[in-house]
């Protein structure tokens, strides 16, 4: 037989394969679960495992399967996908991020067992104790604070639900944070002007998949964190049609993806919104039924006290009002739900008063913010700016500008959202098909309360109280970290003893990032749970290690929340942590302080660990088949969200209409018309911060310093620790700080060089690297990619006598930027909760010598 | 005689995840060796698709987004100036390397005008993640995952298309659909037509400026 050369080529390669990975029967298997064992034809003497699971690297909890390998007692990760479900494949996805878990597992970073803090607070120096001693201090340190003593700040990763929980009902901790407000209450507080609701991003759903137009401000669905599900309706509308426009600081994947992109100057955007709103009033581009049936833009209001003409009881929705307007039908004034076309536009004298619609009183309002008055605060052309604006209206009811998510960062953010939803009314793009739908939510059965664990609830007032007395406004009660820390320092209202950190960095997150260092000092005592170390556990006085989400299961079933169809999926653990690593997930902690604390219910907390147990519970309270779930791992209850104006019903504003003036807002702050605040019930322009502390030009050394996301980087901070992370950000050259090259050449620098970088709020080193697509006024890089002050490494003693050094970044990495390290502490934003502004910060930067 | 595959990358879908960059480091570069993980340096610009943006001279418009992998030309310059043979075409018009050949000349790394080879000079631990696995010293390549194939000439899923929960890559017979319609289309263009080595990697371009 004559063998070609191809032949011995496929023949020495199958002789490769099998010596690499013999032929036989292999067990696949579905752990946590009891499912039917299957058996088929795969690699021989392995043993190989699928666990469907959800990604918790960003906050979405996308559906994912892992398979793993076991050959000779070691575990491979083999594949990681995204578990399809064949009814909403166009609405989830899973990105590159989950991909990593494979090196993730054995990250140097890990926290590999219990430790206690030896040295001083923040040295990072710590010896290992047993779970059992940290459990006993912990429970003896619950009971001996006051609860209102305790703050507990965490993250909403894996089982940060039921941990709180039991921290809040069981222990009685009255203040339980989570970080919102350092991330997208802006987005929060526009939701109560406009829809009567302080509100997150996950109570709107931006409708991709069908829309015509989408403008982007402030928001990057393509890199952005918690995105997958919504980058997936985002490439499915790419795919249909759908047009872009992005406005940024920078050229990114969205911006080269974007039908225009427009280059903005950092926390202009919303001037470019107040000329959109303005020409689109102008140019009465606005949908005039859509504003009559579902707005109060006809709610006719006293111009010289600005109170609605006369509110009543609305006569079929309750709880709501009803008010006046001008009937165009007869020329009467009289109860909108009375009137068959109500005047958009009027001017009439009432009882010897002047009174004129909402929608007369928001052209007043941005009257003079002419697209040729953005041009000259933004740099965006006049023209480009009314094209954006026509290209809106007609193309709605099926365009819109996106909601958002955690914005621009800079003080005016909120009032940038509030405007973008003014625009998206006036054109009839809420509620609308192609528009911004309503999603269904799901929400599941607490693992204690189906094991009948209740507690008696928070003990004493939640700290939030105090501040809302102290004329902090608008503060979202589930986030409110930035205050808490402002408690600690200040000791109001009452001296706080101890922290609880599960799951989350607030010496990263938090905005003056050496005033949480300050305050975890001052405390007595500091406990932080997490998967690795990081800036927070440094100044840990024990901590606890966290299994990684891949290597636990869970007892509850999770909900990837913003797509707004209900998706559930089941928690199974894939592989074990690598050989050494002590960690625990959450629920075993909560079992375990529960039977040192909850004497009454010690048997009850032993049930949290059957888990397929409390998953049948959810899914039967759920009216969900739970055959089904088990089966494909997880399960959609709704078929589409909700396209209606008013979600279906009304809405939680006192008309329950969309308010393009606040009734509420109007009672509470009509002092603040026309001024330059947050307060104000119209649209105005407020500058961002640090165009207001120091004009439009800043010194040739000076520079915003802005933090942004990136596709291999998350909240969820371990991932930036990850070698492939980092050298990602080195493929794309964002492993330091991005400058524009023409300022950059003005100062000398050269790319790679190392600087300092000084803001108000400290100062570190960085590395530059230059480039053509950065605005001029910016320097930035993705968030956390740089420790600052914080000491760079940890030391820890085992207990067999070895002592390990932990660097939290390798040489070389590490280099790019913490805006919440640059900033101060004191610019908080008190009107919109407390809330940071982590970018609206002006720094220097000064060469190092090469 | 076996069919040829081909892959198409959609850029309209596409959102540069980098969840098939990372599935490839996996699938075909790193080093589980239970323990830990090897990589080598730079391990992004080994995968064997990567990220960039094109322009000038491509024939596409510029800062267009694309993947530097190899095209699996039809007449692939690379297997033209090996002087070994051990960069090769095979049955199902994948260009493969045959590493017990090479001699590292790094000729076809010159050659190729889709800057999609890499070669690694420093060392890495332990074997392979499969027989035609990356190895330190040789002038790397995708391979379509060719070891995931099963030899019996049905089609198989090479780990990038397997990662893209987008479904931005599509990977099949060149000859047939949906592969076949999107090239004969024009909807799905080749890189660099004009060096006439006739890819088997198409891209859908953006569509921008609608």
């Amino acid at each position: 037989m004559k063998i070609t050369r191809r032949d011995f080529i496929k023949l020495a390669s199958l002789t490769a394969a099998a010596a690499s990975f013999p032929l036989g029967d292999v067990i696949l298997e579905r752990p946590g679960t009891s499912q039917a064992v299957k058996r088929l034809q795969a690699p021989a003497r392995a043993k190989v495992r699928i666990a469907r699971t959800a990604c918790f690297i960003c906050g979405q909890k996308c559906p994912i399967t892992i398979e793993v390998e076991e050959r000779g007692g070691v575990e491979y990760v083999r594949r990681v996908k995204f578990n399809y479900v064949e009814d909403s494949v166009e609405e989830y996805a899973a990105c590159g991020r989950p991909q990593v878990i494979f090196e993730a597992r054995f990250l140097h970073q890990r926290i590999k067992r219990p430790l206690k803090r030896v040295g001083e607070r923040g040295s990072g120096e710590f010896e290992e104790i047993t779970w059992e001693e940290a459990l006993d201090i912990i429970a003896r340190k619950l009971r001996e604070y006051e609860p209102d003593e305790i703050i507990v700040f965490a993250h909403q990763g894996c089982e940060t639900g039921l941990v709180t929980s039991f921290l809040k009902n069981v222990v009685g901790i009255p203040n339980v944070t989570k970080h919102c407000d350092t991330c997208h209450t802006g987005l929060d507080y526009a939701g109560w002007w406009v829809f009567g609701k302080i509100q997150g991003p996950g109570a709107y759903r931006p409708d991709y998949l069908n829309a015509r137009l989408v403008v982007f401000m402030g928001r990057n669905p393509v890199e952005g964190i918690v995105s997958s599900p919504w980058t997936k309706l985002f490439s499915e509308g790419r795919r249909r049609g759908m047009r872009i426009i992005a406005f940024d600081v920078r050229e990114s994947k969205l911006t080269r993806l974007a039908d225009r992109y427009f280059i903005v100057s950092p926390g202009t955007d919303l001037a470019i919104s107040l000329a959109i709103l303005h020409t689109i009033i102008k140019e009465k581009l606005y949908n005039e039924d859509y504003l009559r049936a579902y707005t109060n833009a006809s709610m006719l209001i006293y111009i010289d006290t600005l109170e609605p003409v006369g509110l009543v009881d609305h006569p079929s929705w309750s709880g709501k009002k009803d008010y006046m307007v001008l009937d165009e039908a007869d020329g009467k004034v009289k109860p909108k739900t009375q009137a068959s076309k109500p005047a958009l536009r009027a001017s009439i004298e009432i009882n010897g008063r002047k009174a004129v619609t909402a929608l007369d009183l928001v052209w007043e309002a941005v009257k003079d913010y002419t697209p040729e008055w953005a041009e000259k605060v933004t740099g965006v052309n006049a023209s480009d700016i009314r094209w954006v604006a026509r290209q809106l209206a007609e193309n709605a009811p099926r365009a819109f500008i996106d909601p958002g998510y955690k914005g621009t960062r800079y003080r005016n953010e909120g009032m940038m959202f509030r405007v973008n939803f003014l625009i998206n009314a006036l054109i009839g793009s809420i509620g609308a098909k192609g528009g911004i739908a309503w999603p269904k939510k799901v929400k599941t059965k607490s693992p204690l309360s189906i094991l009948g664990i209740k507690g008696e609830g928070p003990k004493g007032d939640p700290l939030y109280k105090y501040w809302e007395e102290q004329g902090v406004t608008f503060i979202n009660h589930k986030c409110f970290s930035q205050l808490a820390i402002k408690s600690i320092l200040e000791e109001k209202p009452k001296k706080i003893r101890m922290v609880l950190v599960f799951n989350e960095n607030i010496v990263a997150h938090i905005q003056g990032s050496k005033a949480v260092i300050d305050a975890l000092k001052k405390v007595d005592f500091v406990v932080v749970a997490d998967t690795t170390f990081n800036e927070t556990v440094m100044y840990a006085d024990i901590v606890l290690p966290l299994t990684m989400f891949f290597e636990q299961s869970s007892p509850s079933l999770f909900s990837p929340s913003k797509t707004g169809r209900g998706q559930l999926t089941v928690i199974e653990k894939a592989l074990n942590p690598p050989e050494g690593v002590d960690a625990k997930p959450g629920w075993w902690i909560v079992k375990e302080l529960g039977k040192r604390l909850d004497l009454d219910n010690a048997d009850k907390y032993e049930k949290l660990a059957d888990h397929e147990y409390i998953w049948m519970k959810q899914a039967e309270a759920l009216g969900l088949d739970y055959a089904e779930l088990a089966e494909r791992g997880v399960a959609t209850l709704y078929g589409e969200p909700i396209y209606h104006p008013l979600k279906g019903k009304y809405l939680p504003t006192a008309s329950g209409e969309i308010e393009i003036v606040s009734i509420k807002g109007l009672e509470a702050y009509r002092d603040h018309a026309w001024k330059q605040s947050h307060y104000n019930p119209f649209p105005v322009w407020i500058p961002p911060l640090w165009m207001e502390r120091r004009g439009p030009r800043l010194a040739d050394n000076e520079f915003i310093a802005v933090d942004v996301c990136h596709r291999m980087t998350a909240t969820n901070m371990w991932i930036r620790f990850t070698r492939i992370s980092q050298d990602s950000l080195s493929w794309d050259r964002m492993d330091g700080v991005v400058i524009n090259r023409g300022r950059a050449e003005k100062l000398g620098l050269r790319d790679g060089d190392l600087v300092k970088i000084i803001g108000p709020g400290g100062s570190y080193i960085a590395r530059v690297r230059l480039s053509d697509a950065v605005h001029p006024l910016v320097l930035l890089a993705p968030h956390a990619t740089n420790a600052g002050y914080v000491p760079r490494e940890a030391k820890v003693k085992y207990r067999d006598g070895r002592t390990e050094v932990v660097k939290l970044f390798p040489e070389g990495a590490g280099l790019g930027i913490n805006t919440n390290m640059l900033a101060s502490f004191s610019d908080l934003v008190v009107e919109e909760g407390g809330r940071a502004a982590q970018c609206d910060v002006v720094v220097r930067i000064e060469r190092l010598e090469r | 005689m076996a069919k040829r595959v081909a892959m198409v990358i959609d850029m309209n879908s596409c959102v540069g995840c980098m969840a098939c960059v990372v599935a490839c480091i996996r699938e075909n570069i790193a080093r589980q060796n239970g323990d830990g993980v090897e990589l080598p340096e730079k391990s992004v610009a080994h995968s064997r698709t990567k990220p960039a943006v094109i322009g000038l001279d491509s024939g596409v418009p510029e800062k267009t987004p694309v993947f530097i992998q190899c095209q699996h030309c039809e007449s692939a310059p690379c297997a033209m100036v090996c002087p070994t043979g051990a960069t090769y075409i095979d049955e199902n018009g994948v260009v493969r390397l045959e590493t017990e050949r090479c001699i590292g000349c790094r000729a076809c790394i010159a050659a190729c005008p889709y800057g999609a080879r890499t070669l690694y000079r420093g060392e890495l631990d332990g074997e392979p993640p499969n027989p035609y696995g990356f190895r330190p010293g040789y002038p790397d390549k995708c391979t379509f995952c060719v070891h995931r194939a099963k030899g019996d000439g049905s089609l198989w899923t090479p780990a990038c298309v397997e990662a893209c929960a987008f479904g931005a890559r599509l990977f099949g017979f060149l000859d047939e659909e949906p592969i076949r319609t999107l090239v004969e289309s024009g909807k799905a263009v080749a890189l660099l037509p004009a060096y006439g080595t006739r890819p088997k990697v198409y891209y859908i371009l953006p569509n921008k400026g609608r």
